[in-house]
């Protein structure tokens, strides 16, 4: 066991150390600027050398000293390049390079103009679409700002739609994403700070949070667990995911990932943190407890008795969808007689001709349900439909009538697969997806025993979970009072007073602010 | 051996007074519900319903319990016996491993018995037990938090439901089965006490729950309020398996499943003692992970180790075997908890822990940790 250990400790180290094959970027370009425009020019040049989309561009200011823009094609923002910084710069009357630092300060309406000292951030701000001004005799250069990339539109997130609330989503900026934010919450408190992950992508990371209303232990663990990664390209937030979770192991989500904006603002002010990661539109907060994923973003904006209802129908939608099959195979098979009389020479009837026992029966038809979906998922959108009528025709059909499979495992089926679209949050489908199968098979080997074991089990997996120090099952287990009326039912508005003991930030809203005819008025 | 002094807190989680009453209840009631109307009916007939009342004394483990841990704050009694009667009390200690695991064993083989005997009569009881057994140690190897907490998010609803079942079977209750009461006197009730009184002697374990507690001055009061509630929840349970089942009540192995299995709701909700088995599943679950716990807690102080979380797999196969050997059969097993059981469970679980009280307070040994540390 030891000597195990000691093996995996040594590789785990060869790995994360500095290992001489990964070329790391940057770190050999911590070299100043030098004022002459020719040797900048060169080292520009071997930096960029077979990039074709990185456009170098000489002119000279005022006629008379020499300047090279250095930018890439279609990710610099043209027009205002031309207008803003190539126009007042060649029409500019400079003629010593000791001017240089104060017409620029002064004269050259560019917003977001900041210079450069080093080789590296050069590099790095036109690696990311900022155009960069070099001058002949000026010791360092000017980072223009004015990139401009594609991006599509602020649209309404496919997962997770609602019919009242906002229709905003994430899009893949991170930038784009951090205004979104920010238009929600006007606040100075709303801190986000940028970090850079990935050694070739060098993928911008905001960590969100609101400064008083956070908790701080939760925000140190989530930095620190963000700058142990080193990778060689974050392309999503899930990269980021499995990088910082407390049990890599677990079927079950522990960080939210939602596109919504208003959730991720409603998280926010709940004292939780978010992270946004560039090029998903997927915003992870966290900690998460469990009861979180079956709330869906509309639950706070209707009615409250409608929300509870709803939540609580999503409950025990939730639990059909992992126990559906199971439960039916349990019974049928172990204890038939808790069904009643009729309906049991019904069932069997209706299992007269089937060759198959009823295990094995819902074993396949599950499983020919999960093909569906996913070749329905996967499919392009105009022959997604085909795969539909195909799978209704022949499994709710056709293999009924040639006595394949029973009616009643069809039902089941069905019903299982209703349930789990109603789980609003899909990572959490994805787990109930993948749990259903262990669990038909216990009950299928051991009817009643084996089902409740199964769910024993599954429980203290969910016990044992934590979410950046938060236990999983929160308010349920440890039971926090305070708490459930927001998990087990959803208080009305003025009622929440309380914000979740996460955060150290007690009060959310001050108290009696119950409405009616006799508040407010004459008092 | 490196024992002196215990290595002090190898149980890191901490769990609410409420959450170590909770546990303590449905160590108590968790057997009872679903068997002890057989025991207790044969001896105390239909005035069996008092019997808890009167078993109830045997609560007074508990406060031993406390008061032992409020003189040796933060330490189980596998750490303070020693510390009390030296090599002596070593053995003592031993002797609590030993016990637990015996313990433990019983209701590994009550439970694997019920479901052998009821539902999988062909499954082989090995398997019946060691799939709970291994479950058990996996709540065990999450430590005493994942315990606590697994019971509570299981048990709270379990209990729920049963109510509700058994509220339903309100169409069957007869309540002119009660009378008369008291008719041959007290002497059967306190005969029919003896077998609950075990299950309530086992609120000791607070010995091994109790450092751990977050909230020690509410242990005491919560304890309370576990005993109490024990108390409600059989009577109740009694009541209702006088209410349908009468003077019969001893003539079922399991008068709870008898109970439920008469109702019917619509025509259509009948049978459906299976589902009650699932819940009861819950309870038991609680129970087993409990005496696990300690039986796995208790050899890693004893053995002076630094963790406790290895052992729970080991254990759990050892109580497999045990449950095995530890009766021929479930009538034995019945027979044994309705008689010698009874100074079995008393001895070590009042008697000992009050010798051990005296002692202490005549030679004057007290904890070395300080209160403020355990929370």
């Amino acid at each position: 066991m030891s000597r195990f250990r000691g093996f995996r400790k040594r590789r785990k180290r060869k790995n994360s150390g500095n290992d001489p094959d990964i070329p790391s970027t940057g770190e050999d370009l911590q070299v100043t600027l030098h004022p002459e425009l020719e040797k900048n020019r060169r080292v520009m040049k071997d930096m960029f050398e077979r990039c074709c989309d990185v456009t170098f561009r000489p002119f000279r200011i005022g006629k008379k000293i020499e300047a090279e823009i250095v930018y890439i094609d279609n990710m610099a923002d043209i027009e205002e390049l031309n207008d803003h910084a190539l126009a007042p710069l060649m029409k500019a009357s400079l003629t010593h390079p000791e001017e240089i630092e104060r017409f620029l300060r002064e004269e050259l309406p560019v917003v977001s103009a900041k210079p450069v000292q080093t080789f590296d951030e050069c590099v790095k701000q036109v690696v990311a679409g900022d155009p960069v001004l070099f001058i002949d005799g000026w010791d360092r250069a000017l980072n223009l700002g004015l990139r401009k990339w594609e991006k599509r539109g602020v649209t309404e997130p496919e997962s997770e739609p609602v019919i009242r609330g906002s229709k905003e989503g994430f899009i893949e900026s991170a930038l784009s994403n951090t205004s979104l934010l920010r238009r929600r919450i006007q606040s100075p408190q709303f801190k986000m700070e940028e970090m850079r992950l990935g050694r070739y992508t060098q993928t911008r990371v905001i960590v969100a949070y609101i400064e008083g209303v956070v908790n701080e232990g939760v925000l140190d663990e989530v930095k620190r667990r963000l700058e142990r990664i080193d990778i060689d390209g974050v392309l999503e937030s899930g990269y980021i995911e499995e990088l910082i979770e407390d049990n890599p192991y677990s079927p079950f989500p522990q960080i939210n990932v939602t596109e919504r904006v208003d959730t991720v603002a409603a998280d926010l002010l709940s004292g939780r943190v978010a992270i946004i990661t560039d090029g998903s539109p997927g915003v992870m907060t966290m900690p998460l407890n469990f009861p979180t994923l079956l709330q869906a973003a509309e639950d706070y904006y209707v009615r409250f008795t409608y929300a509870t209802a709803v939540r609580w129908l999503r409950y025990l939608l939730f639990f059909f969808s992992l126990t559906a099959p199971s439960f039916y195979v349990a019974t049928i098979t172990f204890h038939p007689e808790a069904v009643p009389t009729e309906q049991l020479f019904n069932f069997a009837a209706a299992r007269e001709k089937i060759p198959l026992p009823t295990f094995i029966e819902a074993l396949l038809m599950e499983i020919a349900f999960e093909a569906l979906r996913e070749a329905g998922l996967r499919l392009p959108k105009i022959v997604g439909p085909a795969v539909s009528i195909v799978g209704a025709l022949i499994i709710g059909e056709a293999a009924v009538t040639a006595g394949l499979v029973s009616a009643p495992v069809v039902i089941v089926v069905a019903i299982t697969g209703i349930a789990s679209f109603s789980i609003p949050r899909y990572a959490l489908g994805f787990t109930m997806r993948v749990l259903r199968f262990p669990l038909l098979i216990l009950s299928g080997s051991f009817g009643m025993v084996g089902f409740s074991l199964g769910l024993i089990a599954l429980v203290v997996h969910l016990a044992t979970l934590r979410s950046f120090g938060a236990p999983y099952l929160a308010p349920l287990a440890p039971f926090r009072s305070q708490e459930l009326k927001d998990a087990l039912w959803r208080s009305p508005r003025w009622k929440m007073d309380q914000r979740p003991r996460l955060s150290p930030n007690e009060y959310r809203q001050s108290p009696d602010q119950k409405p009616g005819p006799e508040q407010g008025g004459e008092r | 051996m490196k024992m002196k002094g215990g290595t002090g807190m190898i149980e890191r989680g901490r769990i609410s007074a409420g959450q170590m009453a909770l546990i303590l209840y449905v160590g108590c009631v968790g057997v009872k519900i679903l068997t002890a109307p057989h025991l207790a009916a044969k001896w105390a007939g239909r005035d069996m319903w008092l019997t808890p009342l009167v078993a109830a004394v045997s609560g007074v483990s508990f406060y031993v319990a406390l008061k032992l841990h409020r003189r040796f704050p933060g330490e189980t009694i596998i750490q303070y016996s020693p510390r009390i009667l030296g090599w002596f009390g070593k053995g003592i200690a031993l002797l609590y491993w030993i016990v637990y695991i015996h313990a433990c064993s019983f209701v590994i083989r009550y439970y694997a018995d019920l479901v052998n005997g009821v539902f999988l009569p062909e499954t082989p009881p090995a398997v019946v037990m060691g799939g709970m057994a291994l479950v058990c140690a996996a709540a065990v190897r999450g430590g005493l938090e994942t315990i606590v907490r697994s019971a509570q998010f299981l048990t709270v609803p379990a209990f729920a439901i049963l109510v509700i079942f058994t509220v339903l079977s309100s169409t069957e209750w007869d309540v002119e089965n009660l009378f008369p009461i008291l008719e041959r006197g007290i002497g059967p009730v306190v005969r029919g006490a003896v077998n609950p009184s075990i299950w309530f002697s086992e609120y000791f374990l607070a010995a091994f729950l109790l450092p751990y507690v977050k909230e020690q001055d509410k242990a005491g009061r919560w304890g309370a309020v576990a005993i109490v509630g024990s108390i409600l929840t059989l009577t109740v349970f009694d009541l209702i398996s006088v209410f349908v089942l009468g003077n019969q009540s001893a003539t079922f192995l399991y008068p709870l499943f008898e109970t439920v299995r008469l109702i019917s709701l619509a025509g259509f909700f009948e049978h459906i003692d299976a589902f009650i088995l699932a819940m009861w599943l819950t309870i038991i679950f609680a129970k087993i992970c409990l005496f696990q716990y300690v039986a796995v807690l208790g050899s890693a102080q004893w053995l002076g180790l630094s963790d406790y979380k290895p052992l729970s797999l080991p254990i759990a196969f050892i109580l497999v075997a045990v449950s095995i050997w530890t009766a021929p059969n479930l009538s034995f097993l019945n027979r044994f908890l309705d008689g010698e059981g009874v100074f079995y469970s008393h001895l070590v679980q009042v008697v000992i822990p009050l010798g051990l009280l005296a002692v202490a307070g005549i030679r004057k040994v007290k904890g070395t940790r300080e209160e403020g540390n355990a929370s």
